[in-house]
């Protein structure tokens, strides 16, 4: 799932990136709000995590402009800003939540993992497809029981399709919300982790992740 | 605690009681003296009325007096007395009320006279009495006239009434005015009491106008309506009073809040930083880095608290100063030349228009402070690629040093709120060695030197002026610089 995080503090916005994206997040960050609004406007963010105090654009002036554009990726304003007015106005401005600075790195996380659910309508906290089932919390999958030992990169890919189950998602889309801005992943990566993914899948990778050719994959569940 | 209300009605009733008192004894008196006089007056009466009733006849003396027609004169209870002599002594007449009592003559007033004596004495039956004396002329009938008429005889009366009747109607009176008294008061004191309570309770509901006043709702001023003037100048400075309150609260509010969000930031990084870096406990190298951050932002936080009790110790006035004739132009200089990079890095430019002669009176390292203030604020917010410029000028003993900065346009409350701490014109965090303390120090130091520090924007510069006189002792030559 792919985050961008707006925040001018920068020992802060670095160390967000740095643990959202060891739990398996592709995030791309932006010190202002100016470059924060053009880099939410061209990539089909998931969610957004976004300071209200700052340089050159206001956090709630971003939110407005998106939201102009109908673009709804889901927004966390994370801010220090603790009054009961500027959590009403910061969620009437068409936030999802609101988390007042200071907060816990785990309360951030779940807040992350809500959204992301609540973007793909998805209510539990696992995901689950015939034998395959994925726990979006920990982060873990099991298929047949067995439990799977994948990287953070093909649980995000396995995940994606998961919540896309039954669509089909093209290589670009796959891209897009498991690499970041300034990952430069090679142009059969996503090829490559869905052959990986197969295999560790088993027997059945094939079926359950199958290929569209010439459009990309689609996760279905097995027939019995 | 004193009453004004109390005060005023006692004050009243005692001044009325007073004039009161003066008025009904006046009266009293008055007509006291009144009675008497027309008492005396009833008692001449008599005495004349018995000049009628002596006749002297071929040198005897008659005394026509009839009991029936002055019943008064009988013995009893409440009798008047009186007994009339000869000149050479010899007792002419006395009263059946005075026969009545044993060898009992009146007392004869010495010298008498031929008008008529007043005096009080007891009466010869022991009551109060009121006497009369008085000599009269008793001329022979007939012949009327001519040289044969014999000399007159001289008889002297006294007369003696019991005083029991004016003494009542004194008593009466006594009574009368009393009574009128205590009434008038009593109609006085509660007159007082409405005139005060209605008199003061303008007061009492602007006290009840204040008494609603909260402080956490408090309002822009003080609506009163309208007041009587003697009332206004209070109510004045109590609206001014809370105006400069509620300005105050803000102030400290906004304060409050700005500290609160400067001391969340720094505490959200170092809580991000450390639950991160223990999310991967094997990995050695991230840890250093975080730790390393952790002391950035821990190094950063300090200066921040140190910057906070510095202004702290400066508002609690708790400091000591060495004040003396200083030179204000080897400081800009300092201050300039520890900046050279910062103006390279930014592309900025400087003039410094200090003459040579830059005398100015403080503490060294107060005015060093703000000196070095008020350049790094010009140098910092001052766009790329501009200049600043410092200067300074003296008139007589005033000197001014004036720092001017191209700058965005500045609102007038805006220029109010600068010397707020951790007040930023932009709310967000451009630099975070920057706390928006400085000027707050700048001005808290400029106080204790006894400097003016002001701000100013027009033209698309922004200038801060420190102001100072030099003492009349100072050793610096008086010179005056223009411009």
């Amino acid at each position: 799932m792919r985050i961008l995080i707006v925040e001018d503090s920068s020992p802060l916005r670095d160390s967000l990136k740095k643990g959202l994206g060891q739990e398996g997040f592709a995030v791309d960050t932006a010190a202002d709000g100016l470059t924060g609004l053009d880099l939410a406007r061209n990539n089909p963010f998931d969610v957004l995590i976004l300071d209200l105090m700052l340089p050159g654009l206001d956090g709630l002036q971003l939110l407005a402009q998106l939201r102009e554009k109908l673009q709804r990726p889901k927004v966390l304003i994370l801010t220090a800003r603790d009054r009961v007015e500027d959590r009403v106005l910061g969620l009437n401005s068409g936030a999802d939540d609101y988390l007042v600075k200071p907060f816990a790195f785990d309360e951030l996380l779940a807040r992350v993992h809500v959204l992301v659910r609540r973007h793909y309508r998805e209510h539990g906290k696992s995901l689950q497809i015939g034998q395959l089932n994925l726990d979006l919390i920990s982060h873990s999958a099991s298929y047949r029981e067995s439990s799977l030992e994948l990287t953070t990169r093909e649980f995000s890919l396995l995940e994606y399709l998961a919540l896309r189950r039954g669509q089909t998602v093209t290589r670009e889309e796959i891209e897009d919300h498991i690499y970041g801005v300034h990952d430069l992943p090679s142009s059969n990566a996503v090829d490559s982790i869905i052959c990986l993914l197969r295999g560790k899948i088993g027997k059945d990778g094939k079926h359950l992740i199958r290929t569209r050719r010439k459009l990309g994959y689609v996760l279905e569940e097995l027939a019995p | 605690m004193r009453s004004v209300h109390a005060f005023l009605i006692r004050r009243l009733l005692a001044g009325t009681t007073l004039i009161l008192l003066l008025a009904v004894g006046t009266v009293y008196g008055l007509v006291s003296r009144t009675l008497a006089r027309q008492f005396d007056g009833s008692l001449a009466h008599r005495v004349q009325a018995f000049a009628s009733l002596l006749f002297q006849r071929q040198n005897e003396l008659s005394f026509e007096f009839s009991g029936e027609l002055m019943p008064e004169y009988l013995p009893g209870p409440g009798a008047s007395y009186f007994q009339l002599w000869l000149s050479d002594g010899r007792v002419v007449e006395r009263s059946e009320s005075l026969e009545a009592l044993d060898d009992v003559d009146l007392e004869l007033m010495d010298p008498i006279q031929s008008s008529p004596n007043f005096w009080t004495a007891p009466l010869p039956d022991g009551r109060s009495g009121r006497f009369v004396s008085q000599e009269i002329l008793v001329h022979h009938v007939y012949p009327e006239e001519g040289p044969e008429r014999p000399e007159a005889a001289r008889v002297q009366v006294v007369i003696a009434r019991g005083r029991e009747a004016l003494q009542a109607a004194e008593r009466e009176l006594l009574g009368y005015c009393a009574l009128f008294a205590c009434g008038v008061l009593l109609l006085i004191g509660l007159l007082a009491r409405w005139c005060v309570r209605h008199g003061l309770s303008p007061a009492l509901q602007l006290a009840a106008k204040l008494d609603e006043i909260q402080v956490d709702n408090l309002p822009e001023g003080l609506e009163v309506g309208e007041l009587p003037q003697e009332l206004l100048p209070m109510a004045q400075k109590a609206d001014a009073l809370i105006r400069r309150a509620v300005a105050a609260l803000r102030r400290e509010r906004r304060s409050s809040a700005d500290i609160a969000h400067e001391l969340r930031t720094p505490i959200s990084e170092l809580l991000t930083v450390s639950e991160v870096a223990l999310r991967r406990p094997e990995d050695a190298a991230e840890h250093i880095a975080a730790l390393q951050l952790v002391r950035d932002i821990s190094q950063r936080m300090a200066r921040a608290i140190s910057s906070l009790l510095q202004l702290s110790n400066l508002e609690s006035g708790g400091e000591a100063y060495d004040f003396r004739d200083l030179e204000l132009l080897p400081m800009v200089q300092d201050e300039l030349r520890s900046r050279v990079r910062l103006c390279a890095e930014r592309n900025l430019g400087v003039q410094n228009e200090l003459p040579r002669e830059t005398p100015i009176f403080g503490d060294r390292d107060s005015i060093r402070i703000i000196v070095s203030n008020l350049i790094d604020n010009a140098l910092h917010y001052a766009p790329e690629g501009t200049s600043i410029e410092c200067s300074y000028r003296r008139v007589d003993r005033d000197w001014e040093l004036c720092v001017t900065n191209p700058s965005a346009a500045f609102e007038p409350e805006e220029l109010e709120n600068l010397t707020q701490p951790f007040w930023r014109k932009d709310r967000a965090r451009h630099d975070p060695n920057r706390f928006g303390l400085g000027l707050a120090l700048s001005l808290a130091l400029a106080e204790r030197n006894q400097l003016a520090l002001s701000f100013h924007y027009a033209g698309g510069h922004f200038s801060a002026h420190l102001r100072g006189s030099l003492p009349s002792d100072s050793s610096l030559p008086r010179l005056r610089l223009l411009g």
